[in-house]
């Protein structure tokens, strides 16, 4: 759909033309945590780092890996098992670092592999987070089963929220 | 508590306010310290006094702006003031310029109240106003001027301003030449033919005026008018200002007879007070000025603009090459490549940390200039004759060391007057000059930047410093014979030592010379003094060039490598096991007679042993002001220079480290905070209840 065409069902009144020019597809990106798939918006992530070296740092929360340098600046790494509650598991080779904002700050999120970018059309996310077990609600934004398998849609920033501050 | 900044102005908006005030008043303080010494001289460069106008002009506009009702209310004033003296309607008097550098000393006052949201009652504003107010209601008798006697043209007497018309009764009645050019410009590149004639023009006088020329205007040209007040001789001007198209003339004079002009001078050198009157200016208590930014020469951000632009390149082709190799199998060839690429981005990296590094620069003579105000006010106020001799004032350093330098050198320049110069009577007597000097040197040395500020006064005297220090109980009686001459002046360094018995002004505000060297040492810099009896004292004070790299020891403990400010570190020990003992469960070392603390880093950080205890650990005996701890770790790496780089706020409530630095090898190393630490471990009930919170 052009942009005539989003100008022609706006003057014809035709709402789901619309709504379907508006809203399109969405891009997630896909990576894998333990036997499930997890997703976040591809925009939610500023890039994707190979494992280096990591610093770990002496009292620290336990969610924290460590710190890295990316281009001069510390960054550092938290453990998205550990902030999922999921059990633990030590990285492997395909292991990744995805780089988020959060709180106007860049975090490091390990993960245990990434997999693609999904595109997924408004309608094919279930809000009903109630599938997902062992994780909090609030953490699942929502549900998608673009092919067979399952792909859980996190709520970037309720995951990351300091338990502290809340 | 009526004026704050508009809501919704926001704190930045405010900042700016507050750096550019702050910018124009350190200007002001400026030009009326070169005005000074041309009053003094017989002269008084208008520009100078045209400069002040305008910076206390755009002031009033700002704080006014900003609702900044007493800086404004007292701009407002003081524009009426300069007024009148541009146009000649009061006169220039040491008076008039004391009630000048009060006001420079008041902005930087009501500039630090602004700062910190407040603004107090006080009647200091209302008491210069109204200073200010008589200075100015003495009106100038009306002299009697030549300007009848010189043969101008009547319509160009017709258009001059008042300002103008001042400025050229002036000249005429000080004797100086008039001179007329008439100039051919041609309109395109008229901004800049007038320029360069102006300049080529001001060694010689002063530019009066400029008019367009009653006759030959034509489409791409333009006549101007120029009139000249010089003292030289034509031929001179002549020889100066002669160009194609240019016509100059000396304006003659319809009498003759006139007294040669006394020669202008227009250099400016800084000199003392001459005034012996007493009492009236206030001494500001701290010259920290208020503004945070740093205001870059914008061909350094130029260069770093460029380097941008190069590692976009790098950046580029390492792309493309991560593409070819993914595509490609046989990778061999590549690698080389890669090699290389990486080798010059590494290069571009460097020289952009270095661009960076610099873009924080500015010179000394920013923390200098408030120095020279001081040193006015205070030998006034002493009754004492002051030279100030500054030299190296180019010599640059990081933005933030030149904001906590001031203070500092603001009380040894302060003791130099106030303890080492001495009364214009007694110098005589001692076959001195009456004026003492107070000479300040900037040099770069390798990694540090020296200062040194000496004066020709009496000396330190060590016998009555050493009485003085056992007075104050900082010595005992018969340590004093066990100590060397360099250790006896250091003793000045001491809290609560000063030679002199009477608590007078300036000494009676509790800031001592310890006080200097705690801040200094902050800074990671050392000061150092020399004195001779009867011949002068030198303080030497030596300073990093920039807080953003420092020198570190590099250390190991189970296996992680960790970084230490070596400016923090006091000296390192081999630990013997047998020389440790146990106080109250908390392990010590006794060190030449004194107990030392020690804190097994490993167990501390809770860290897991990743490699095999060495045979031998290491003391790192660390001290933060006057409390020390020995860190015990495996080995020393050795020492480097590192840039510290700040951990970010997730990890803000992480204790004991102040940021991570790179040290070779492939990961970072956390810098320790030794001052967290001894803090923490020295108080051990606080530390315990915070991590029990923290649990």
């Amino acid at each position: 759909m052009t942009r005539t065409d989003l100008a022609r069902s706006k003057r014809t009144g035709d709402p789901r033309g619309a709504l379907r020019a508006v809203e399109g597809r969405e891009e997630f990106l896909a990576f894998v945590l333990g036997d499930e798939q997890y997703a976040l918006p591809v925009q939610r992530v500023r890039e994707i780092l190979k494992v280096p070296a990591i610093t770990e740092v002496p009292r620290a929360p336990g969610d924290l890996v460590g710190i890295v340098s990316v281009r001069g600046l510390v960054l550092a790494v938290r453990d998205l098992r550990k902030l999922l509650r999921l059990p633990a598991r030590p990285p492997t080779r395909r292991a990744r670092i995805l780089v988020v904002e959060h709180g106007g700050e860049a975090i490091g999120l390990l993960v245990d592999e990434v997999r693609a970018v999904v595109r997924l059309l408004p309608g094919e996310i279930e809000s009903s987070p109630s599938v997902v077990r062992g994780l909090d609600a609030e953490a699942v934004a929502g549900v998608a089963r673009p092919g067979d398998e399952m792909l859980i849609l996190l709520g970037l920033d309720a995951v990351l929220r300091d338990p502290d501050n809340s | 508590m009526t004026a704050k900044p508009p809501a919704g102005s926001g704190d930045r908006a405010q900042q700016e306010f507050l750096s550019e005030a702050q910018e124009l008043v350190d200007g002001l303080g400026r030009d009326l310290l070169v005005l000074d010494s041309q009053v003094k001289k017989g002269g008084g460069d208008p520009d100078l006094l045209n400069n002040v106008f305008r910076a206390v002009h755009t002031l009033k506009g700002l704080s006014g702006l900003f609702g900044v009702s007493r800086i404004a209310n007292l701009s407002h004033n003081l524009e009426n003031l300069l007024d009148d003296l541009r146009l000649g309607r009061v006169d220039l008097s040491s008076k008039i310029l004391d009630l000048l550098f009060e006001s420079a000393e008041l902005y930087g006052k009501l500039l630090g109240e602004a700062k910190e949201g407040r603004e107090e009652g006080g009647s200091e504003v209302e008491d210069l106003i109204l200073s200010l107010d008589r200075a100015a209601s003495r009106q100038r008798e009306p002299e009697p001027h030549g300007l009848a006697g010189y043969d101008l043209d009547p319509t160009l007497l017709g258009v001059l301003t008042e300002y103008e018309e001042h400025r050229l009764r002036t000249n005429v009645d000080r004797g100086i030449g008039l001179f007329k050019i008439r100039a051919r410009m041609d309109l395109m590149t008229i901004d800049a033919s007038l320029e360069a004639l102006k300049s080529r023009a001001k060694p010689l006088g002063e530019i009066i005026t400029y008019l367009p020329s009653s006759e030959g205007t034509t489409e791409d040209g333009i006549e101007l008018d120029i009139l000249l007040a010089s003292s030289r001789p034509f031929e001179e001007v002549h020889a100066a200002l002669a160009g194609p198209g240019y016509k100059i003339e000396q304006v003659q004079r319809r009498k003759a007879a006139a007294e040669p002009a006394a020669p202008r001078t227009s250099s400016a050198t800084m000199a003392g007070a001459e005034e012996k009157e007493p009492g009236g200016a206030m001494v500001p208590a701290s010259l920290r000025s208020v503004a945070q930014t740093v205001r870059v020469d914008i061909r350094k951000l130029d260069r770093l603009m460029n380097l941008v632009g190069e590692l976009n390149l790098v950046r580029n082709l390492l792309a493309q090459l991560g593409d070819d190799i993914r595509l490609r199998t046989e990778v061999r060839e590549l690698r080389g490549e890669l090699h290389r690429i990486h080798r010059s981005f590494d290069r571009h990296l460097a020289d952009l940390q270095e661009g960076i590094l610099e873009a924080r620069m500015v010179p000394l003579g920013q923390a200098f200039d408030k120095l020279a105000r001081i040193v006015r006010q205070i030998s006034k106020d002493e009754g004492k004759e002051i030279q100030f001799v500054v030299s190296g004032a180019e010599t640059e350093v990081d933005k933030l060391i030149v904001e906590d330098l001031s203070d500092p050198l603001m009380h040894i320049v302060r003791n130099a007057i106030d303890h080492g110069v001495e009364s214009p009577a007694l110098r005589t007597t001692s076959g001195k000059p009456t004026a003492g000097t107070i000479a300040v040197n900037a040099f770069q040395r390798g990694n540090h930047v020296v200062i040194e500020i000496e004066d020709d006064g009496s000396g330190i005297d060590v016998q009555r410093l050493v009485e003085a220090a056992v007075a104050s109980g900082a010595l005992e009686p018969d340590e004093a014979p066990a100590l060397g001459e360099r250790e006896l002046l250091h003793l000045v360094f001491l809290p609560g030592v000063s030679t002199k018995e009477s608590a007078d002004e300036l000494s009676g505000r509790g800031v001592g010379m310890d006080v200097v060297r705690t801040n200094i040492a902050r800074l990671g810099g050392v000061v150092d003094v020399q004195s001779e009896i009867g011949i002068g004292t030198k303080f030497t004070v030596t300073l990093p060039i920039t807080l953003a790299i420092i020198q570190a020891l590099v250390v190991e403990v189970s296996g992680r490598t960790y970084a230490m400010p070596l400016s923090t570190v006091q000296e390192v020990l081999s630990l013997r096991d047998e020389d440790v003992a146990t106080i109250e469960g908390h392990e010590v070392l006794t060190l030449r007679g004194q107990t030392l603390p020690l804190c097994r880093l490993e167990e501390l950080l809770r860290l897991s042993r990743e490699a095999p205890p060495p045979a031998r650990p290491r003391v790192v005996v660390a001290r933060v002001a006057a409390r020390r701890l020995g860190l015990v770790v495996d080995a020393i790496i050795g020492q480097q220079d590192i840039v510290i780089k700040a951990l970010g706020r997730s990890l803000r409530q992480v204790r004991g480290f102040s940021g991570a630095a790179d040290v070779g090898g492939d990961r970072l190393a956390l810098v320790i905070d030794p001052g967290s630490i001894i803090e923490e471990v020295l108080a051990p009930a606080r530390g315990e209840l915070r991590e029990g919170s923290a649990a």
